[in-house]
């Protein structure tokens, strides 16, 4: 039996990043909370990143007030899949993936049907904040559907996998694959049951992943390996990552990215105090690897040298 | 350097702290435990008159220190009255007086009485003025015969006053002593003819009025006994016995021959004396004590508040403890609850309701209210709408509870205030809105862990050294604040990380 300062010490030694740690030493001094709104705000991280070049999945239509939710069907009407999302929404929730038609009905992600009643009554919550954090008044995004990478179709189960990155003054520290399963209906957020798998920066390979807090090497409902699976286009997540801590503001960031089979790596959302499972996935710990860039001290560089420092530092030890 | 700031502060904050209540504790003597029992009472007289329309002239008495008891607090709420205080031989007697008014007046007075010891016995001179005598030469001739007959039965000058009262009081009394009570045998009249008897003789002698301490109640009347000077001193006797002890538990109010409360241009309703023992009071003293001394942090203690204030402070003081608790918790432990500060606005509505009885009530209404939301899923209504319907379920369901808890007599049930009423639907309103956010799992784990942390913060908040400690010292929440500064900079491990990251601290395969 280990006592819980010789864990803790065990964990220091091992660089883990814990909440107190990442809150009291990274988002409290790097992240000033002014500059929330434009992460949270789905719509402004959408305008900043279209101003700072990079890519994000297209703008179809915002609604801000509940009259305009009745134009929903005229709006969107003419796109056979799009995504509904709460602009200010947490822990992806409150997100409807609309694939196609059937009918009169709008068909799922998940296989379900849902009419444009139902829509506008989901969009009138949203709006009134019931998945916005603290539940404040909202607006509504609804905007193109990733059509994910064929490298992830064995791998996933209904949702979109996204690549989680955290940036830290302009250099990537860790990244992860988050794969949805049937368990966390399509959402690819680890506390609802999505896979979290490591990924070496250095190569774009997936390391180990965790699922339910338990170290996995399958996907549980295609039982395909989710470990060493080569990321397309990842060097190129790597620098819209360094971008994102001098477009916003923040210091310390997780970026979340999605890659289209088309269209490439697209900026999804940015998060100001993102969280710490990723340690898990890649059985690493955040600490040490941000000790490294306050050392270096390359906020400076320009982002190619930034990203190379990131690929050289943050191998993975393992594989 | 921010952490340098943030402990120098901390530092600060509580030497502050501590010095000032080591400072309390040791130069000023305010005892850290509540319960040291020493006695003290809240004594409260209440004198009703109806006047007549002429000048109404009210007299009543001043309570002062005696030789076992000190005096505290005295307050005096005559509104009406024009007051004046006058000293009167061995007395300090009040005056409430107002000219042409009818109708019914009121005058309380409210002090505190505490043992005190270290007085000096009363060692007094023998009066000087010769003392009043108002029997008549009959009524003297007689009182020289009674007290002849007691000097044959009696040893000394002690054992002839004993004699003498008991002659007075015996069930079966001479003619003499017959003919000098009159069809008055209360003790207050016995006394003043006892005191006539031995001045007549030429001994020197008074009725004292006072308070049996010992009884305490709504309404109590007041006892009488005699005090003879003896030698260099008071001494005095009880009546009817005529045992020359007087019981500890008396105190001497007033002097002579005067009923406690006299109108002139009116009539008495009501007099009324009440005696309450006070706990929580050596603290009390010690303050009204310091007073003398230490005016300054004494003045200005939350002990000198009216009563009303003085208990809703007793509560609002533990505030901190439990605030400080969910600061524990929350970032060295790394369990939260519903809201921020919620499970400690929860404690202290088990305050109320106390812990059991609050633990089932809160559960019981927070799984109807989440199951009513649960229904009204399907309704698909707006968010505030449904939110309002679920609020007005939970109250209708507590008027229920309480009504239901009345016809039973089940008292608990009634305790249900406004207070835990308001807690418990905003908990219901945020445990909602979890359910919305992340799920019926994550809502029911909340609940229950907000459950749990609130019965913590509870059973801290409510014992009554903490209460005490917090109240008699309020500097002590620097202490707290300073501690919790330092938390505020603590980036160390919470303890349910250690868990959660345990796998990374595995040398790696």
């Amino acid at each position: 039996m280990m006592m819980p300062w010789q864990l803790a010490k065990q964990l220091e030694a091992a660089g883990v990043l814990g909440m107190n740690g990442r809150n009291g030493d990274f988002v409290l001094p790097c992240n000033p909370r002014r500059l929330y709104p434009l992460v949270d705000d789905k719509l402004l991280t959408k305008e900043l990143a279209r101003k700072a070049g990079l890519a994000v999945p297209e703008l179809y239509a915002a609604f801000r007030f509940s009259g305009e939710v009745r134009r929903v069907r005229e709006m969107l009407d003419k796109y056979q899949n799009f995504v509904i999302k709460p602009a200010n929404g947490s822990r992806g929730n409150g997100i409807l993936v609309i694939k196609g038609r059937v009918g009169d009905s709008l068909r799922l992600g998940s296989h379900r049907l849902m009419n444009w009643y139902d829509l506008r009554f989901h969009m009138q919550n949203t709006l009134s904040g019931i998945y916005s954090l603290g539940g404040q008044e909202d607006s509504v995004i609804a905007e193109y559907c990733v059509e994910f990478d064929p490298v992830f179709q064995t791998i996933t189960h209904l949702g979109v996998p996204d690549i989680r990155l955290i940036a830290y003054k302009g250099v990537p520290v860790m990244g992860m694959l988050r794969l949805p399963t049937s368990e966390s209906e399509g959402k690819a957020n680890l506390h609802q049951g999505a896979i979290g798998a490591g990924i070496d920066l250095a190569s774009g390979k997936t390391l180990t992943a965790v699922w339910r807090n338990s170290v996995v090497t399958q996907h549980p409902d295609t039982l395909a390996e989710v470990s060493g699976v080569q990321i397309p286009h990842f060097a190129r997540m790597l620098e819209i990552a360094a971008d994102c801590n001098a477009m916003t503001g923040l210091g310390y960031v997780g970026v979340d990215l999605v890659l289209d089979r088309d269209k490439g790596p697209l900026m999804l959302e940015l998060n100001a105090r993102p969280g710490l499972n990723i340690q898990i996935a890649n059985r690493a710990g955040l600490a040490s690897r941000l000790a490294a860039v306050d050392r270096a001290g390359v906020d400076n560089l320009p982002a190619a040298e930034r990203v190379a420092f990131a690929k050289e530092n943050f191998k993975a030890r393992v594989n | 350097m921010r952490n340098l700031h943030v402990y120098i502060l901390a530092a600060v904050l509580a030497a502050i702290g501590l010095g000032l209540f080591a400072y309390k504790l040791t130069v000023i003597g305010i005892p850290l435990r509540a319960y040291l029992s020493v006695s003290s009472w809240l004594v409260e007289s209440e004198i009703r008159v109806t006047a007549d329309g002429g000048p109404l002239k009210v007299t009543t008495f001043e309570p002062r220190d005696s030789q076992r008891f000190g005096v505290l607090d005295r307050r005096l709420a005559a509104p009406e009255f024009g007051t004046t205080v006058e000293p009167i031989g061995p007395n300090r007697q009040i005056n409430l007086t107002i000219r042409n008014v009818s109708g019914q007046l009121a005058a309380r007075q409210r002090f505190l009485l505490y043992r005190d010891e270290q007085q000096e016995p009363d060692r007094a001179p023998r009066p000087p003025v010769p003392q009043e005598i108002t029997l008549n030469q009959t009524a003297q001739a007689i009182a020289k015969a009674l007290y002849a007959g007691a000097h044959g039965k009696s040893a000394d000058e002690k054992s002839l006053v004993s004699v003498l009262l008991r002659d007075l009081t015996s069930p079966d009394p001479s003619e003499n002593v017959r003919y000098l009570l009159g069809d008055d045998r209360t003790h207050r009249r016995i006394a003043a003819v006892a005191a006539q008897i031995l001045r007549v003789n030429g001994g020197v002698a008074r009725a004292v009025h006072g308070l049996d301490l010992a009884k305490s109640g709504i309404s109590v009347s007041a006892v009488t006994w005699l005090e003879v000077h003896i030698g260099d001193r008071w001494q005095g006797f009880t009546i009817p016995r005529g045992e020359p002890r007087i019981p500890l538990s008396y105190y001497a109010w007033w002097r002579g021959d005067a009923p406690f409360v006299r109108v002139a241009g009116g009539k008495l309703d009501r007099s009324r004396i009440s005696v309450t023992r006070v706990d929580q009071t050596m603290l009390r003293q010690a303050l009204a004590l310091g007073k003398r001394q230490e005016a300054f942090l004494t003045e200005y203690s939350l002990y000198s508040l009216p009563a009303t204030q003085r208990e809703v402070f007793r509560v609002i003081m533990t505030i901190p403890i439990g605030v400080f608790m969910l600061v524990v918790l929350r970032n060295i432990v790394g369990l939260r609850g519903v809201g921020t500060f919620m499970p400690v606005l929860i404690a202290l509505a088990f305050r109320e309701t106390h812990l059991v009885w609050g633990f089932v009530l809160f559960s019981f209404v927070l799984a109807a209210g989440l199951l009513v939301r649960v229904y009204f899923e399907h309704l698909k209504l707006l968010l505030v709408s449904r939110l309002a319907a679920i609020l007005m379920f939970v109250i209708l369901l507590m008027a229920a509870i309480t009504v239901l808890s009345d016809k039973i007599n089940f008292e608990r049930g009634l305790s249900v205030a406004l207070f835990p009423l308001v807690i418990l639907t905003m908990t219901i309103e945020r445990v909602s809105v979890i359910w919305d956010e992340s799920g019926p799992a994550e809502a029911i784990k909340m609940a229950v862990l907000s459950l749990i942390i609130a019965a913590v913060c509870y059973l801290l908040m409510s014992t009554h050294p903490v209460q005490h400690i917090f109240f008699a010292f309020p500097e002590m929440v620097l202490v707290l604040m300073a501690l919790t500064l330092l938390i505020g900079r603590y980036t160390g491990y919470r303890l349910v990380e250690l868990l959660r990251f345990k796998v990374l601290a595995e040398p790696h395969a």
